[in-house]
Formats: C-alpha cells, structure tokens, sequence
C-alpha cells in the first residue's frame, strides 16, 4: 500500500465547497453578519 | 474520528492570519509591538527605497509574496490545507465589504469633464484588454482581470475583480506584476514624455490620473513632475487626484460589467444548478458588493468625509480578509505554474497600457487646456 501524501502536489488550486454558488451564499451570509453586528453593538 | 469541516479548516485559517499579521502587523489588534512589515521597511532607508519606493509594496503584496514564499518553500501540509482552501471566501467577503469605500453621490461633487474623460477611458480600455486578450487566446476570466487592473485602479481592482469572474491565482498574480511592471516604468516615462511634449502641470495631472493604473504611481509621477511648495501645492497632484478619484469610483460598475462577461463566457457551470443560463453563472456576492456601496452611498453606515466609526471598522476588516484570503492564494500557486502561463498577461497589459496611455496623451494634448 503506498504511503499516504503528506503534501500535494503544488499548482493545483483546489475548492472546499462543492459549488461555487454555496461559496457566495456563504459569502454574502458572512458579510451581512458582520454588518449587522457592527452597526448593533459599535 | 471524524472531524468536522469548520473545525478543519482552523489550523490553514490561523496560517493565513499568521501570514497577513506578519505582513501588516498588529497595530488594529492593539499588539502594537509588531508595525508589520511595511512599516518595519519603512524605517530602514535602503529597505524603503527599494521595497516602498521603487516596487511600491503595501501589505497586500507583501502577503502575496510570503504566502508564494511559504508554499513554495515548505509546502503544503495536509492539516493546513482544508483551510487554506477557503482563502477565496475571505476575498468574497472582503470585495463585499470594499462596498463601503464608494459612494455614488461622491460622482455629483466631480466635475463633467472628468467623469466623461475617465468614462471613456474605461469602456476602451476593458473593450481593447477583452478584445486583445482573446486574440492572443487568454481564457476570458484571465482577460477579465487584466482588464480591470488596466481599466480602473490597478492593484484593487484586479483583487476585487478577480473572484467576480472565477479567475485563477495565476491569473491575480500576473495582472498585479504586469499592472506594477508598468507602474514602476511609468514613473520614469510619464515625467519625461510629459517635459518633452511642454504638458502644464494642470495637462499632465489629467494624464497621469487617467493613463496610469496603480493609485500610488499616480501620486508619486504627478509629484516627480510638479514637487509643488507649501505655497504653491503640486497642481499635476491636485489634478491627478481628482482624475484618479473619478476612477476609482467607478469600480463597481466595471465588476459588474466583467462578472456579467464572464459569466456568457465561462464554461463551467455549478453541477447543482439546473438553470444554465447567465443568471446560474453570475457570482451573487458580486450583488452583496453593490448593496454595500448602496448602503454607504444613502449613509446608513454613516458619514463618508470623516468616515464614521462604522466606516473605519468595515475598512480594517476587509484589509485583513484581503490579506488572509491573497496569503491564501499565494500559497496555492507554484512558481512553476507561473512560468507556464508564459507571457501573454504581460503582452496584453503592456499593449493595453500603452494604448491607453498614448490615447490619453493625445485627448490631453488637443482636448485640455493648459490651465484648470
């Protein structure tokens, strides 16, 4: 059994989220939590 | 034992925040002690004039350059690369956030002759950047950053544009070298062309602001052309600002324009999505960029001149998601990869430069008089 790749291999530009459409989703969540939370409580 | 996702993805976040820290301190964070290293440039004077003066690096550049230096060098380790992997959320949220640098009532304090000016030379130059970069056979996202590195306002322009259409970090690292390469020509040429033809000062402001493509370059030629007193201020710097101002402002229009294009062009399509029309391909935080340049623009995040609290604290924010999200980036691109790409970003920016600007010399010439 070949050992396990401690690093890949460089170049290669990878995605954690399965679409690209879940990214912005996640984006626009995460912006629009941020902005509710400064004009709240600064 | 099955670890979750967001728990994953600690270890490469903490390694972007590391690397941004490194780059631009800790002053926001009140850890005074380290300035970053821009500032830690700043104080040595060989290190100033070839880092800040010459190359013009800022800490976003400097995260870039670590973050290549780091994965180049060491690699990248597995328990880091989950969260490495999110670095292009960081830069989604902070094109979201960069909302809050524009205001569309900035445009009615400008005058007319500068919004048509600038205007123009946007639209020719995004049209000759699209156009010639599909001739020389750059992929449209590739092209589509390049365009709005060479359009607007250099170095954030192609940042905020980059994610809008899907391009690579190849793409974001060619368009930022080709966009200084120029830049750092320019501050020789633009002043000498500028003495050669007999530009005034109020001419040459006009020119600067509209044929160079970095915010800091234009300062530094308007003020190698014109130093100005304390008496008598710099008129090019006065007249570049205003010209490069207009620029900038008109940021988000050229995203939109650009994520629309490269949605008709893009061939990849999410597997979810049914619907493959142009709506299905249009990066949707691009509209969370738009309701945040609306927001500031009617003052619900307060006042612009002086930027409110509010202002400020959305401004630290996205420098930091900027930093993170590019160290991210720079350290999922090879050095090799780089040198594959060849020199078609460079080829195409330095036409698309040197276009603009021998247009813009032309415009100013028969167009500008000699005094504003």
């Amino acid at each position: 059994m070949a050992p396990e790749k401690d690093r890949r291999t460089r170049g290669e530009e990878t995605q954690i989220f399965p679409t690209e459409r879940l990214e912005d989703y996640l984006a626009l969540s995460l912006a629009a939590l941020i902005l509710i939370i400064i004009l709240l409580f600064f | 034992m099955k670890i979750s996702l967001p728990f994953k993805t600690f270890p490469g976040i903490i390694v972007m925040f590391l690397i941004a820290f490194l780059a631009r301190g800790g002053s926001d964070l009140g850890l005074p002690w380290w300035p970053g290293l821009e500032s830690y440039f700043a104080f040595s004077p060989g290190a100033k004039k070839i880092f800040l003066d010459i190359f013009h690096l800022n800490h976003i550049l400097i995260a870039i350059i670590l973050g290549m230096l780091a994965g180049n060098i060491f690699g990248l380790p597995r328990w880091a690369e989950p969260g490495i992997q999110t670095s292009r959320l960081f830069i989604k949220v902070g094109v979201i956030l960069l909302g809050s640098l524009y205001s569309v009532m900035d445009l009615v304090t400008l005058g007319s002759t500068a919004v048509i000016i600038v205007v123009g030379f946007i639209t020719l130059t995004l049209l000759f950047t699209l156009w010639l970069g599909k001739k020389v056979g750059m992929d449209p996202p590739g092209a589509a950053t390049l365009a709005a590195g060479t359009a607007i306002c250099g170095v954030s322009a192609v940042v905020a544009a980059a994610p809008a259409v899907r391009a690579k970090s190849a793409d974001v690292i060619h368009s930022i070298a080709t966009i200084l390469l120029f830049g750092m020509a320019s501050l020789f040429i633009f002043p000498f062309v500028g003495k050669l033809v007999a530009l005034s000062s109020h001419q040459f402001g006009v020119w600067a602001g509209t044929g160079i493509m970095n915010s800091a370059q234009v300062l530094a030629a308007c003020l190698i052309f014109d130093p100005g007193t304390a008496v008598h201020p710099s008129q090019s710097l006065k007249t570049g600002e205003i010209y490069n101002l207009t620029r900038v402002i008109f940021l988000p229009f050229a995203v939109l324009f650009l994520a629309i294009y490269a949605s008709r062009y893009s061939l990849e399509v999410d597997e979810l999505n049914v619907n493959h029309g142009l709506w299905s391909r249009f990066p949707i935080f691009v509209l969370g960029f738009l309701a945040v340049v609306l927001l500031t623009s009617f003052g619900f995040l307060g006042s612009t001149l002086p930027p409110s609290r509010e202002l400020t604290i959305i401004r630290h924010l996205f420098s930091w998601f900027f930093a993170m999200g590019l160290a991210g980036q720079g350290m999922q691109i090879s050095f090799a990869q780089l040198r594959q790409a060849g020199g078609k970003p460079l080829l195409v920016g330095t036409a698309a430069a040197l276009f603009k600007a021998l247009l813009a010399l032309i415009v100013v010439i028969l167009f500008i008089p000699r005094e504003s």
